[in-house]
């Protein structure tokens, strides 16, 4: 059974100008040990749809309109008391964020940090959580722990935070893990390593990770499965062998070809045309179609595009959008 | 962390000598002396008054032994009254000092409160009725909230003495004036400090590990979030004294500020120099306070500096 | 490949967005904004117009009142207020109304005066020093922050009662006050738009310094100076009643409305409305002007307000 099915979730943000669609009736689910890829572009409602679930989004302005989280087939994330939230939030469900300079409490020594969520969730004494607290910093690759345990943030480099990061949140143990483009902050060859941690640990503690990024070229090589979003809805879904060998989505073929390969050096750079849209007003059909830029057939303009089953592991959505190439591309600048 | 504090003394040590130089040349460059403020006195009782006190001698000689007795602590004899000056601040300095005292306490017994309150219940009623409060508060100058107050409460209710400093009851008004504002400005800046901290990424990471709400006002946003009012502590002191000038001249309160711009108009040359220097000091010793508190609650300052 | 290509690589990525360049770069558009912005603000609209009253108050009214507000009149000292003289008469039986109008107009005038000499020095001075950079701006900061350690309005009230006491005297005391920190803003404003990214990409697209200065710097410096004047004029002003409320300001027979608020202050136990109505005047000019200022504040720099 899936550690985390969500269904039909919905988070909208009313602003002045209008209500922010988001996120637009997303379903996924996790299984324990999997990892969960969600990519998409920055407003693509990745980032959105997590927050949801962990009780991060503002409100107001934000607002969960409809949907269900329920977390090993017996708690909803999303239609739960704040009582019974907190002690699932840090402890069962955790989560890293992209800037590790920020997301640590500059005012507050680490290993006050870290042992915050034992003290709270597991409810040790001083000593016994530091002592985890200095295990926990040993196991990602953080030598002299026991010394600088008592660092502030701001004696650690950018790399090694994201690693503080992660062992606080690995430190109870959670069964998901949700990781906001954990890497992209960081130096390229920081990324790789940080990856790289972030399995082990998932291994150790056989957790669900879901990984959220703009990135294609880190999903690749950790997700089991992927999303690609686009405009607050889910455009695809599958292994990843279905997303990269067998994308059948024109966003998601239109993404992979903007990933600068090797040895394409001269070559120019393929950029998807156009801005994504605006999501304050309602969008009733395909809304890659609209994207600037962008030809389609006009099927899904006015009805919105139902999901096709491509295999027993790979949905679609359906677009007839014919993607420019790329020497059409560079013709229209 | 001593270096820290070891530098910053010296600094206040040489800001205090610069003061007291260019208050001396100052107040011995302006027109008239002491003895002219008031009653004329005979050329030759003048001439060995100015005798008495060394008046006579060139300034840079009276610079050196004004500055000699106060490296003794001895701020030398009132030229108009009959007492020396330790003996006369001594006198008012107590009574300015409690007055300060109960301001502070008021400005921030209210500020803090209100200042929270505001931020975390941002855009709610409990947000924009004090804030609105604080907004007229910090355009109410003293001298006008301090009749105000004794018109209202002295003399229409009758609830309070309109002047004189001699029961507790005397203390209420002339502190709430200058607390008042200083409530008003250290409730702003408590808000706008707290919201700076709210909206920062590591509240979001101690809502993601399940801190409850509290806590995290508390524990996690307090400490950054009061970083600015803490550095407004210098200037308030410094408002507070001035503050204390006027209002202790509405009230007729017999402290350090109402003695100050007396003995200027007096030309009482020892008592305004001896008045600016403890005036100079608090102000120093204040500021030196605030840093070191600042260094205590902020690591990264800490960490720049060594 | 490309049909035009002549066309140097930075102008083959411009966006496909059609972006006027031009409003951007003067800043008209930041103007229209703010105005349409300050336009929702009501209180901001009200306080403007108490201003506009004031100012006429002040400087037409005195025009229009038969007394002067010179003339003593020992029979006629301390009345309530009538229909003769509406705001009552004052200790040596002067008109109250004319005094207060007199009262602000200098009141108002020294606000306006003294802010704009502190203005000339700290925007010269920031601007200077964020212009030249390095250790000059450093030690030329170093200096401000001296001078923000002393005691300053301890000094004033020393100045004002040594010397002479004259209007220019008051006028380079407070300007000397309160320049401090409209050097601060400016240089601040000044770095913070030359690291900016349309100023390098103006300098990367070789744009004359000329250019520059004129079209970015000017333009985007311009609204926090507004900004700050706006909310210089009412600390000046309460600079200047302070003074003149100890006796150290403004010299009788003009009056200030400091001044009109001490005597006020002295006769609360029996003539409350010497008090009360200069007060009143006093408080709504400098509610107008701060709430004015945080108006325009918001209106002209979206980031920077309340949250």
């Amino acid at each position: 059974m899936a550690i985390l099915e969500v269904k039909d979730l919905k988070t909208y943000f009313h602003t002045r100008n209008g209500t922010v669609r988001a996120v637009d009736g997303v379903s996924f689910s996790v299984e324990r040990g999997e990892t969960l890829g969600i990519v998409g572009e920055s407003g693509s409602g990745k980032s959105v749809s997590c927050y949801s679930l962990m009780g991060l989004i503002p409100q107001p302005p934000g607002r969960i309109e409809s949907g269900q989280a329920i977390l090993d087939g017996k708690i909803d994330l999303l239609n739960s008391s704040e009582k019974v939230l907190r002690k699932i939030r840090g402890r069962r469900v955790s989560m890293i964020f992209q800037e590790p300079m920020t997301s640590l409490n500059p005012y507050l020594r680490v290993s006050t940090q870290l042992i915050e969520a034992l003290r709270m969730h597991e409810k040790l004494g001083r000593k016994e959580a530091l002592s985890r607290a200095i295990k926990s910093l040993e196991e990602v690759g953080i030598t002299e722990a026991s010394t600088r345990v008592h660092f502030y943030p701001h004696e650690f480099s950018g790399g090694m935070r994201q690693r503080v990061m992660i062992a606080m949140s690995m430190i109870t143990h959670p069964e998901i893990l949700i990781a906001d483009e954990p890497t992209t902050a960081l130096d390229v060859t920081v990324q790789a390593q940080i990856l790289e941690l972030i399995r082990e640990r998932q291994k150790a503690n056989n957790s669900a990770v879901i990984l959220i990024t703009h990135d294609l070229g880190v999903v690749a090589g950790m997700c089991d499965r992927i999303n690609v979003m686009y405009a607050g809805k889910i455009v695809e879904s599958g292994t990843a062998d279905d997303i990269f060998k067998n994308a059948q989505h024109p966003y998601t073929i239109a993404l992979q070809r903007s990933i600068p390969s090797l040895g394409s050096k001269g070559k120019a750079l393929y950029t998807i045309p156009g801005l994504p849209p605006d999501l304050s007003r309602p969008i009733p059909g395909d809304a890659f179609a609209l994207r600037q830029g962008i030809k389609s057939g006009g099927k899904w303009a006015n009805t919105p595009p139902p999901m096709r089953q491509v295999s027993e592991t790979h949905w679609v959505r359906e677009s007839d959008v014919i993607l420019p190439s790329l020497e059409e591309v560079l013709d229209v600048r | 962390m001593f270096k820290f504090i070891a530098r910053r003394i010296l600094q206040s040590i040489i800001v205090l000598f610069v003061i007291t130089t260019v208050t001396f040349f100052m107040v011995h460059a302006a027109p008239g002396d002491p003895f002219s403020a008031e009653r004329k006195m005979p050329e030759h009782i003048k001439q060995r008054l100015m005798e008495h006190y060394g008046l006579d001698k060139p300034e840079i000689v009276q610079y050196f032994h004004y500055v000699g007795s106060l490296l003794k602590g001895d701020l030398g004899p009132s030229h108009v009254e009959t007492r020396s000056v330790n003996r006369i601040i001594g006198t008012t300095f107590p009574v300015s000092l409690e007055l300060g005292s109960w301001a502070l306490l008021i400005a921030l017994g209210i500020g803090l409160p209100v200042g929270i309150i505001a931020a975390v219940f941002r855009n709610t009623l409990a947000d924009y009725i004090p804030m609105s409060m604080a907004m007229i508060g910090i355009c109410l100058p003293t001298f006008v909230l301090g009749p105000v107050l004794a018109l209202i409460f002295g003399v229409w209710l009758g609830w309070f003495n309109v002047s004189g400093w001699f029961i507790p009851a005397d203390r209420v008004l002339p502190a709430l004036t200058i607390g008042l504002v200083y409530a008003a400005i250290i409730a702003r800046i408590t808000r706008g400090g707290m919201l700076e901290v709210l909206n920062q990424d590591f509240i979001r990471t101690a809502k993601a590990k399940g801190v409850p709400f509290p806590r995290i006002i508390f524990f996690h946003t307090l400490k950054g979030g009061l970083l600015p009012v803490i550095s407004f502590l210098g200037p308030a002191l410094a408002g507070i004294i001035s503050g204390s000038f006027v209002v202790e001249t509405i009230f007729q309160i017999p402290g350090m500020g109402r003695q100050f711009v007396q003995s200027a108009f007096n030309r009482d040359y020892a008592l305004v120099m001896g008045t600016v220097i403890v005036y100079a000091c608090l102000i120093i010793v204040a500021n030196l306070l605030v840093d070191i508190v600042q260094v205590i609650l902020n690591p990264r300052l800490r960490f720049e500096d060594s | 490949m490309s049909k035009n290509p002549q066309l140097s690589p930075s102008e083959k990525r411009l966006p496909d967005v059609p972006v006027d360049l031009d409003a951007i770069e003067s800043g008209t558009s930041l103007w229209q904004d703010a105005w349409h912005r300050l336009r929702k603000n009501h209180m901001a609209l009200i306080s403007f117009w108490v201003l506009v009253f004031m100012v006429i108050f002040c400087f037409v009214g005195p025009f229009l009142t038969s007394h002067d507000f010179r003339s003593n009149d020992l029979e006629k000292t301390l009345l309530s207020p009538s229909s003769q003289h509406w705001f009552g008469t004052d200790d040596l039986g002067r008109d109250q109304l004319t005094r207060v109008m007199i009262g602000g107009r200098v009141s108002l005038g020294v606000g306006i005066i003294a802010t704009t000499v502190s203005l000339l020095i700290g925007v010269t001075y920031g601007a200077t020093a964020a212009y030249i950079g390095g250790k000059v701006d450093a030690s030329m900061m170093r200096l401000v922050d001296v001078l923000y350690a002393l005691p300053f309005t301890i000094f004033v009230i020393l100045l004002m009662t040594l010397f002479e006491r004259s209007i220019v005297l008051l006028f380079i005391v407070i300007g000397a006050v309160e320049w401090l920190t409209m050097a601060r803003i400016v240089r601040g404003q000044v770095l913070s738009i030359k690291k900016q990214e349309f100023v390098e990409a103006a300098v990367s697209l070789g744009y004359s310094t000329r250019r520059i200065i004129l079209r970015h710097i000017i333009p985007n410096v311009l609204g926090v100076v507004v900004v700050y004047a706006t909310l210089t004029v009412p600390s000046v002003m309460l600079l200047e009643s302070f003074l003149s409320f100890l006796g150290l300001g403004v010299q009788p027979p003009m009056p200030s409305w400091g001044s009109l608020i001490k005597l006020g202050a002295d006769n609360i136990q029996l003539y409350p409305y010497l008090l009360v109505i200069p007060a009143l005047f006093f408080s709504l000019t400098l509610f107008s002007l701060n709430f004015l200022g945080d108006g325009l504040r918001d209106a002209l720099d979206p980031k920077s307000s309340k949250d």
